[in-house]
């Protein structure tokens, strides 16, 4: 008979690394900049649609409804900004010997694991503003489906593709064993 | 059967002449169903119309038929050392090459017209990238599986020289053991038992868009609604309600059964060689595959009825190429419990499959979703209250009560069970649900917690796989990094490959 999950798991506690053990990786300051840009000009093109549904939906720009409309547009900008802000804190990643952890979200947060042995691919994916600021995203693709796919941003160009390099590396390893 | 092929497929080859049939109607069948609310408006909005696109649609018929005729003979395929080639296009010439070690299965499929010429079309699946799969539209029944027999039997020589993994392809030819055999009174009983909310769905599109179209023509529903007083139909009361109540449960039952003889009829699911295969169908006989190594999780459930009757839907989730459709799985209705174990006992024969592991998901899950029910159901029935809305109180008040007793029976239906090997989902609401997954098919572990979770110390496990994610909701935030560094130590510990 095989043992219970319990058993068999704290025999391998000390070999087994722990999730809650880890020391994450904060990303690069720099990227708090490049997400509050992108946020703001974001924001910025959702203020002024709503400032042009008001202009062609109301006669009148001081009535309740536009002032309604442009408000809410407001709110959420802002609420766009502050999250944003506050997310980057809890925007983190962890290398191991066999797998990548990534985790962020401020309101609802996810920590994503993939396994080295189960990744297809990975790329690096850079934006204009990146590359301002000579930073990079690294995407990871797994066979789970594109809601599963890790997507690593913030990270210096040169640090994303010694990622990559060390991930692929990996990767090959473990198709030859 | 030694006999040496009597077909050489090394010659370039077309497919049988039936081919210009099946191209012509697919490109019919095809027009038509984007076409259809046009050609209904036309059909009745009067021949004056009609008389007037005759012309375009003579046109359109002999355009049709050359473009068929053309595409087929245009349409060659060969066998070139290890690569099955197909030269194809009637505006662009395409080739394609598809190495034998990549194809995972080829199917066979019949319509009504395959069936009348003793034809079959075959969909040849790979591995690899999507948009792989590849179709022929008709070939003789005996060339096709002679050319199956052939591929199968290259790619097991490749296969074999590389890898000598345990992995073996699928040889067509070998025996088959019969599974389930769904005779003409299972049949009926399945397609009773069949969910009619869905068929209920149907019906009210249909008769919604008709009532649309003829509404759009100008032939009336508004015309309707003006000819009779709505509030002098509600006034004739309960009996006229229950009447239409009952003549559309009698319906979506109808059209349910009917639903399941056409794609479940004489339905054989059997084992074969290191997969599973399905024929069935009325009209359109459909035959698929499914091999062991691709089957990510495999899933059976039941609701209320078929609880009744003792009967399982079973479905084997395989993994897709790159996109996840629901194509990939297969699903066998009318299973009982014994078939479903006959099945587990196939693909996880050398797994351990007694669980000594299970642990209920926290009780903060139904509290959470019952402040939120109750609390937006409660502003909601308190408007209702205060704006004297009787009918409308009578529905909201039965819809939160609905919503309430399925939040509490899934609460008490959710659990997992776990083991070396096999992590085991349990859920359902009224019914039943059970989904098993060997946990080295796990790809990646997701991690959520919102502020109420936090706050309580639990999270939730979302488990990805190549054929869709299992959910854990709710357990003890301990228990969840257990439970992922468990999982994570069984996928990199694994040698085994996914797929």
């Amino acid at each position: 008979m095989s043992q219970s999950f319990f058993e068999n798991n704290q025999l391998s506690v000390e070999t087994l690394p722990r999730l809650h053990a880890l020391v994450f990786q904060n990303l690069e300051k720099d990227y708090l900049r490049v997400s509050l840009i992108a946020a703001s000009i974001f924001s910025s093109l959702f203020v002024i649609a709503a400032v042009i549904i008001v202009f062609f939906l109301s006669d009148e720009l001081g009535s309740l409804k536009s002032m309604l409309i442009l408000g809410a547009a407001l709110i959420i900008s802002s609420l766009i900004m502050w999250l944003t802000y506050k997310g980057f804190k809890f925007k983190k990643y962890a290398l191991r010997q066999k797998d990548i952890l990534f985790q962020s979200g401020y309101i609802f947060r996810s920590q994503t694991v993939v396994p080295f042995n189960r990744i297809q691919h990975c790329e690096i994916n850079q934006g204009p503003i990146d590359r301002a600021f000579d930073l990079a995203a690294l995407k990871i693709y797994t066979a789970g489906g594109s809601y599963s796919d890790l997507s690593i941003p913030g990270l210096h160009r040169q640090t994303a593709e010694d990622l990559k390099h060390f991930i692929i590396k990996k990767t090959a390893i473990g198709e030859e064993e | 059967m030694e006999k040496k092929s009597s077909y050489d497929f090394q010659i370039p080859t077309r497919q049988s002449y039936v081919a210009i049939i099946i191209i012509i109607y697919k490109l019919y069948s095809g027009l038509i169903r984007q076409l259809f609310p046009i050609l209904i408006v036309f059909f009745i909005g009067g021949s004056s119309k009609l008389s007037r696109f005759v012309p375009v649609i003579i046109f359109a018929a002999i355009a049709g038929s050359i473009y068929g005729i053309i595409a087929f003979f245009k349409y060659y395929f060969y066998i070139d050392k290890e690569e099955l080639v197909i030269r194809k296009g009637v505006f662009q010439k395409k080739n394609i090459n598809i190495p034998f070690e990549r194809i995972q299965t080829i199917d066979f499929s019949q319509n009504l017209i395959h069936r009348a010429f003793n034809v079959v079309a075959l969909k040849i699946d790979t591995a690899g990238s999507a948009k792989n799969e590849f179709e022929f539209d008709a070939l003789d029944r005996d060339k096709a599986v002679e050319l199956r027999k052939l591929i199968l039997a290259k790619k097991a020589k490749i296969v074999n020289h590389q890898i000598d993994t345990e992995e073996e392809p699928v040889y067509i030819e070998e025996e088959r053991t019969p599974i389930l055999r769904l005779d003409i009174g299972r049949l009926l009983l399945v397609g009773i038992t069949e969910n009619h909310f869905r068929s209920f769905g149907l019906i009210l599109l249909a008769g919604y868009w008709i009532l649309d179209s003829l509404d759009d023509m100008g032939y009336g529903w508004s015309d309707l609604e003006n000819r009779i007083d709505i509030d002098s139909l509600l006034l004739m009361g309960l009996a006229y309600a229950i009447a239409v109540i009952i003549f559309f449960a009698f319906l979506s039952l109808i059209i349910s059964l009917f639903r399941a003889i056409f794609r479940y009829f004489e339905l054989s699911f059997f084992r074969q060689g290191k997969g599973f295969r399905l024929i069935s169908g009325l009209i359109n006989r459909r035959e698929t595959a499914a091999i062991d190594t691709k089957i990510q999780v495999m899933q059976w459930s039941q609701n209320v009825l078929q609880k009744a009757l003792g009967f399982y839907d079973l479905y084997l989730k395989q993994a897709a190429s790159i996109d996840l459709n629901s194509k990939k799985s297969i699903k066998i209705p009318g299973c009982s419990i014994d078939e479903v174990k006959k099945v587990e006992n196939y693909l996880y024969s050398d797994t351990e499959l007694d669980f000594e592991y299970k642990e209920k998901i926290s009780i903060h899950y139904l509290i959470r979703r019952l402040v939120y029910i109750v609390g937006i159901g409660g502003l909601v029935i308190a408007l209702l209250i205060y704006l004297a809305a009787r009918k409308q109180l009578a529905i909201a008040s039965i819809i939160l009560l609905y919503l309430i007793t399925t939040s509490i029976l899934k609460y008490k239906k959710l659990s997992f069970e776990l083991n070396d090997d096999m992590l085991k989902i349990n859920g359902g609401t009224f019914g039943d649900k059970y989904s098993l997954l060997p946990l080295y098919k796990v790809q990646n572990i997701k991690r959520y917690t919102n502020i109420y979770q936090r706050r309580r110390d639990l999270a939730s496990l979302r488990i990805y796989t190549a054929s869709g994610s299992l959910t854990i909701p709710y357990i003890p935030n301990e228990l969840a990094d257990d439970l992922t560094d468990y999982l994570l130590y069984r996928v990199e510990d694994s040698k085994r490959y996914w797929m």
